[in-house]
């Protein structure tokens, strides 16, 4: 625990508490998420679905990697993750990107994605909210990651032909905003 | 054409009033009525927003009959939505089941 981190984040007028269940809720959507994203993937098959296959795939690991830059943190804070994974998938921040009904309707997955990426920006946007000019390390963390989870929106969102977002897929290595807490 | 109907306080002069389609068959709760649904020990989840009573219970994400870490069920969230990174849509998703008294 950080005892002198924690002291100043409560200092600046933040509730920890809370703020560390809002930071599990988020690590739980994203690990939920990277699970739920793995059986999309298997399933985006055929000309339409494997052109989609590939975003989906860095979704996928950038957004594992969104919990493994959530979880160091948590514990900074004085938190935990649940013991019980069943109780983690439960209190997610966002709902479960379940399969659609019909596994060869990838308009239906591209939905299912582009709803999970629009949750977690606007989870990722109240954290910065909540901690902007205040708990300066979470709202870094945050941002860097509603970084990614914008263009993981724009990619799903351009091939539901939404309109235009002026983004490419990833060049190069994959988090290109979180892979810093990674290190 | 909605039937008048009396929104529940005096009328005089014989004045009558037509209400909303909507609102035909709606309870109308207090704020301690309000706080009965809170989402705990099986009770349904309702919050409300700008007058309207809207029954949650089926979103996964106020499941324990919170929201987010630092909302509760059977509150009246018309000042915490103005701060939230949604707008009302969200919420118009869900049956209206009554109205704030």
């Amino acid at each position: 625990m950080a005892k002198v981190a924690i002291e100043m984040v409560k200092k600046s007028g933040v509730d920890v508490e809370k703020l560390v269940e809002l930071l599990v809720k988020n690590a739980a959507a994203e690990l939920t998420t990277y699970y739920y994203y793995t059986i999309l993937r298997a399933n985006l098959i055929g000309l339409d679905g494997e052109t989609v296959k590939e975003i989906a795939e860095v979704a996928r690991i950038e957004d594992r990697n969104h919990f493994e830059a959530l979880v160091p943190r948590i514990y900074e804070l004085g938190g935990a993750l649940p013991r019980d994974m069943k109780d983690f998938h439960d209190m997610s921040g966002c709902p479960p990107a379940y399969m659609p009904k019909d596994p060869t309707d990838v308009k239906a997955m591209l939905k299912t994605l582009v709803e999970a990426e629009r949750c977690a920006v606007r989870q990722y946007t109240n954290i910065c909210n909540l901690t902007a000019g205040k708990d300066h390390r979470t709202y870094d963390l945050a941002l860097a990651i509603l970084n990614e989870e914008i263009e993981h929106e724009s990619w799903f969102s351009e091939f539901l032909g939404e309109g235009p977002s002026g983004h490419f897929m990833r060049r190069g290595e994959s988090s290109p905003f979180v892979s810093k807490f990674l290190k | 054409m909605p039937s008048p109907k009396s929104p529940g306080g005096p009328q005089g002069g014989g004045r009558s009033f037509s209400l909303p389609d909507w609102l035909d068959g709606m309870r109308v709760f207090t704020r301690n009525q309000l706080a009965r649904y809170n989402g705990k020990h099986g009770k349904p989840t309702y919050v409300a927003y700008q007058g309207k009573v809207y029954d949650v219970s089926t979103s996964f994400l106020w499941r324990t009959g919170e929201h987010q870490a630092f909302h509760a069920a059977g509150n009246d969230l018309t000042a915490a939505l103005k701060d939230a990174p949604h707008g009302p849509e969200l919420l118009r998703k869900f049956p209206v089941v009554g109205t704030m008294a």
